[in-house]
């Protein structure tokens, strides 16, 4: 794999802040497709990476084959519909957008009518979703499902748990459900019951009843945040005090938001998630989110400490957007073109400083930008998260500080 | 080429100056591909889909007066088979006859329904359709949606839809004009009125949802090809609701009143669009928004649509007169009817003779109209025997009971449809020459039955004097070729010269060789034409 | 190659410093999922399973930049093998990799002069 020293990750280190850049070019777009009505502080996390990215290459300059180009954002709902989705990236290909950033829905039928335009994934995790030999303009910088539930089954198994599986049967809970099936396949003993439950389902009670007949002694809830608090709600209400795990989606604000009356019941949620911070420690990110909040303020979670101080959620899916669009302009350059074929080749011969430090880069081989031995666990206690001590890179990882 | 050459010069005697403009505009759209880029080609694609379905779903609503809230169900049904199919054709055909399958079972299980029971039981469809879909991995995919190959170009799927809104506007003009279509809007009007003229309402009813279903399926089933995914969210129950609102906003009565709703939902989405940005609400919202507000402003200010009904004229070719039943004595033999403890007959006996006019006298509430109501069949007694061939009487009604959106030439080719051979709804809508020569000999023979009768053949029946409906009731009871007639007060509240006109009108009928029963409150007119006289106590 | 991490002052005199005596070995080579290739001069030290994955743990007596340059090479040249990411930095490397119908790492850590310690992680794929 070739590497290429890039300017890009120069200006990274120097640039202060991703304010708007005034650079002067032809316009090239990129489209950020994503559940802005559904999902509100997914579609705004990853819009505001995109952005962030976009003025700092912006403000650097950026010239692709002797032509100077200023990167703009448009921003596209899928409203969660894989139909919407689809019609947005036909839309963006139409309009020679320069590529796509995704949060996944749709993806499966999306890739084709994108006309070799780049689509970057920064947040779905499923399996099929990314394969370089049949989808070769499909990317992603996101933990993959396969990573966050075999490192699951990896912390929870030795812990000899029984585990209550629930899922939802949103298009994200179904397929961690294929991946935690995939994961627990060895040890199904280890597995105490496997329930679906509704997406929209307001009370888990009855799911969460069962779970505890099956003498399960955790509870692993793979889900939208809502189906999260709501299975919390359900099994600490009645008193059942088991441990709860989560994938990504247990950091989402709105799980702490739902649980606002009951902050105690938050306590222990431990969640998988794709680690904020390098070998190389927490000052990159650091770095990167405070150039963010600087940008577009902090993302408050509406809930606070018990000592009164305010939380605000670090910028994980911003993360992924922002690195994107960096590998996106040293593609750019790389190719020499903004011609879709060129740079899809090219994002697969260049590397850029993720903005936590870590390399970020794909291959012929691999389009996966998070690879699975980067899931982290960490468990929430006041409001605020920590990475615990019993896994062997978990407890390698600072705390990175969540109150304001 | 004689077949070519009657069609060609049928459709000419139907041109109008909007059609010219109408097949100038489809023309014209039918290039539109060249100039929009695929996204928008797609767009247009899917936009013409939901018109083709809310064309067949206006035929539903306007013609047959049922708001039909599960058009967006069939849609569904359509798209889920085709999903499973993997070649395009096949897919289509399959959801079409998939969708057509299950909109004849809802429309069969609530064709009876008042309108308001028939909205919110086909609303329930709609959701009904939508859970599953969410629920259920196997229809669609569930919330993930089902991926499917995307048979033509976007070119191809344009040109497909645009055709397939054509072809249906056509079939609404078609059947609309046909014995089918005037039967469905003489139910629509007065469905009691059109039981008592032998219409079968409920049979027809339930093809006409199921033919309208299968539209909606083959536009699912095509529309789900198009987007390359089957998504249970573009199948839930705002898709019915939107077609209901573009059926209401460009005219339920037009065969492209529909596409032009689209058509307006399809600017002004584009100005909510505008709006949502301003007011920073993200599209899906105004979108919903606009189309909620449309809605209401469509149903508050009594909105008929921007495409107003043209009634087309009818060539008029002078055939053989239809064949009427055989003549036929009708006996009743000691009828009784009870309700609670009221009794309404009591063993009451009489015969009805061809060639005779039998007159009913009594006061009110000596069951004259129950008597009637029994020999029509649409109460059962609680006693005693009517013998004679029940199938060939008809029955007016008491009261003043026209289809008011209807003319009397209308009346009366609805009334005769059964006494057609070429009427059937495949030959209606494919227009075959034996459809139009039959369609053309009846009309002419109608006009002959309406100067018999001095009514005027173009004026809808509700802007005709009293009398005339009157007089246009037996001519309705008349055109369906029974040979016995029950005539319920055919001279209430007319003045004596209209009297008379109506007495002359029963004795011709009687001189033609039907039997008559009528029963009347004038014993003057009961004296002039009356060969027998039944008088029932109170 | 990239600029690479600023090592700390305990990191520098890690790498510095003499090697204590090795981790004694396991009696028998492990044959690990999926025929995962065994890097020349590796010994393995232990072997576990944490659920599905199986985590080997061993050793080879070199630095980093060699170490790292075995396994890279005994993946790539291993039938059904890619190399799907591999990253070198002053005292530690990882080559992530797919085949033999498994996924997973190599993480390698330069703990001494000439011992870098190798975990390979293998997961299910």
């Amino acid at each position: 794999m070739t590497r290429v020293a890039l300017i890009i990750a120069m200006t990274l280190a120097l640039a202060a802040c991703g304010g708007s850049g005034h650079a002067h070019g032809k316009p090239l777009v990129i489209v950020v497709n994503a559940p802005f009505t559904r999902t509100p502080y997914l579609g705004r996390t990853i819009e505001n990476g995109v952005r962030l990215a976009v003025g700092e290459v912006n403000a650097a300059g950026l010239r692709v084959g002797g032509t100077s180009y200023e990167l703009r954002v448009q921003t596209k709902d899928s409203a969660l519909s894989p139909a919407r989705a689809v019609s947005n990236v036909r839309s963006a290909a139409d309009e020679h957008a320069v590529a796509v950033v995704d949060e996944g829905t749709g993806i499966d039928a999306s890739w084709r009518v994108a006309r070799g335009l780049p689509i970057c994934i920064v947040f779905a995790g499923g399996a099929r979703a990314v394969d370089p030999t049949t989808r070769p303009n499909v990317f992603r910088i996101a933990p993959t499902d396969h990573g966050v539930a075999f490192r699951l089954a990896e912390y929870l198994i030795p812990k000899h748990l029984r585990i209550a599986l629930l899922h939802d049967d949103s298009d994200y809970g179904s397929a961690g459900a294929s991946a935690l099936a995939a994961a627990f396949s060895q040890n199904r003993s280890s597995v105490a019951v496997d329930e679906t439950v509704p997406a929209d389902a307001l009370d888990l009670g009855p799911q969460v009843l069962r779970a505890r007949r099956a003498h399960a002694t955790a509870l692993l809830v793979w889900g939208r945040p809502a189906t999260i608090a709501s299975a919390i709600a359900a099994a600490r209400s009645s008193g059942w005090d088991v441990p709860v795990f989560a994938p990504p989606t247990g950091a989402d604000p709105f799980v702490r938001q739902q649980l606002a009356d009951h902050p105690s019941w938050v306590n222990g949620l431990t969640f998988a998630a794709g680690r904020l911070t390098a070998e190389v420690g927490p000052g990159p990110f650091t770095s990167f989110e405070q150039r963010y909040e600087g940008a577009y303020g902090v993302d408050r979670v509406g809930v606070k400490t018990r000592a009164g101080q305010e939380v605000v959620e670090p910028p994980e899916t911003a993360m992924y957007a922002y690195d994107f669009v960096n590998l996106l302009a040293a593609a750019l350059l790389k190719a020499g073109s903004v011609d879709p074929g060129k740079v899809t080749r090219a994002l697969e011969e260049v590397t850029t400083e993720g903005a936590n430090g870590d390399e970020r880069a794909f291959n012929r081989s691999s389009h996966e930008g998070v690879v699975d031995d980067d899931v982290y666990f960490a468990r929430f206690s006041d409001m605020t998260y920590a990475p615990v001590k019993d896994d062997p890179l978990s407890a390698t990882l600072p705390t990175i500080d969540q109150t304001r | 080429m004689t077949v070519v050459h009657g069609a060609v010069r049928d459709a000419r005697f139907a041109w109008r100056p909007r059609t010219t403009l109408f097949a100038s505009a489809i023309v014209v759209a039918a290039f539109v591909p060249l100039v929009t880029g695929g996204a928008r080609t797609a767009d247009l694609a899917a936009g013409l889909y939901l018109a083709s379905a809310a064309v067949a779903l206006a035929f539903v609503v306007g013609v047959a007066g049922l708001p039909s809230l599960a058009q967006g169900a069939f849609m569904a049904v359509g798209a889920v088979v085709a999903a499973h199919i993997g070649s395009t054709v096949a897919g289509a055909v399959a959801g079409c006859a998939a969708a057509g399958l299950a909109a004849g079972v809802v429309g069969a299980a609530f064709a009876r329904l008042p309108r308001a029971g028939f909205a919110a039981a086909t609303w329930i469809v709609s959701w009904l359709v939508a859970t599953a879909l969410q629920s259920l991995a196997w229809p669609l995919g569930g919330t993930e949606g089902m991926v499917v190959s995307e048979g033509p170009s976007l070119t191809g799927h344009y040109e497909l839809a645009l055709a397939l809104t054509v072809l249906a506007a056509l079939a609404y003009a078609a059947l609309s004009r046909a014995p089918f279509g005037l039967q469905l809007a003489a139910a629509r009007d007065r469905e009691a009125a059109a039981s008592a003229f032998r219409i079968p309402v409920k049979r027809l009813r339930t093809v006409a949802v199921a033919c309208s279903g299968a539209v909606a399926g083959l536009a699912g089933a095509l529309t789900v090809h198009l987007a390359g995914v089957g998504d249970p969210a573009s199948f839930g129950p705002y898709l019915s609701f939107k077609l209901f609102v573009v059926v209401l906003i460009g005219g339920a009565l037009a065969p492209l009143g529909a596409a032009a709703g689209v058509i307006v939902l399809g600017i002004l989405s584009v100005a909510a669009d505008a709006i949502g940005s301003i007011e920073h609400v993200a599209a899906a919202r105004s979108h919903t928004l606009l189309a909620t507000i449309m809605l209401l402003g469509v149903v508050s200010l009594g909105w008929e649509g921007i495409l107003r009904p043209a009634r087309a004229r009818r060539p008029a070719c002078p055939g053989p007169e239809p064949p009427r039943e055989a003549t036929t004595t009708v006996n009743a033999v000691r009828l009784s009817k009870r309700y609670g403890d009221v009794v309404a007959a009591d063993e009451v006996s009489f015969d009805v003779q061809p060639g005779r006019i039998t007159a009913l006298v009594g006061p009110n509430g000596s069951g004259k109209t129950t008597l009637l109501r029994m020999l029509a069949g649409t109460i059962e007694p609680d006693g005693g025997t009517i013998r004679g061939e029940r199938s060939s009487l008809a029955r007016t009604l008491q009261a003043t009971a026209v289809f008011p959106s209807l003319t009397p030439l209308e009346h009366l080719l609805a009334a005769s449809a059964r006494r057609r051979k070429h009427a059937a709804v495949l030959r209606s809508l494919l227009s075959t020459p034996k459809a139009r020569r039959e369609d053309a000999s009846f009309t002419a023979w109608a006009e002959r039955v309406l100067e018999r009768f001095s009514l005027p053949a173009g004026v809808p029946a509700g802007e005709l004097p009293v009398s005339d409906q009157r007089a246009l009731m037996v001519a309705t009871a008349y055109a369906t070729g029974a040979s016995v007639l029950l005539v319920d007060e055919p001279t209430a509240g007319a003045s004596r010269v209209e009297a008379e006109r109506i007495a002359g009108l029963l004795r011709s009928l009687r001189d033609e060789g039907l039997g008559l029963l009528v029963v009347e409150h004038n014993l003057g007119i009961v004296q002039r034409i009356a060969d027998d006289v039944v008088v029932l106590g109170s | 190659m990239l600029a690479a991490c600023e090592l700390d002052d305990k990191d520098k005199e890690g790498l510095k410093k003499d090697c204590s005596a090795p981790p004694a070995a396991l009696k028998s080579a492990p044959r690990l999922p999926g025929n995962f290739p065994r890097a020349q001069g590796i010994v393995y030290t232990a072997v576990r399973k944490d659920g599905p994955t199986t985590i080997a743990s061993g050793y080879l007596a070199q630095t980093i930049g060699p170490a790292h340059d075995a396994y890279s090479h005994a993946v790539k040249g291993a039938p059904g093998y890619d190399v799907t990411k591999e990253e070198q930095d002053a005292a530690d490397a990882e080559v992530n990799f797919a085949g033999g119908g498994n996924t997973g790492q190599v993480k390698l850590l330069q703990t001494c002069k000439a011992r870098t310690s190798v975990t390979i992680t293998i997961r299910p794929a």
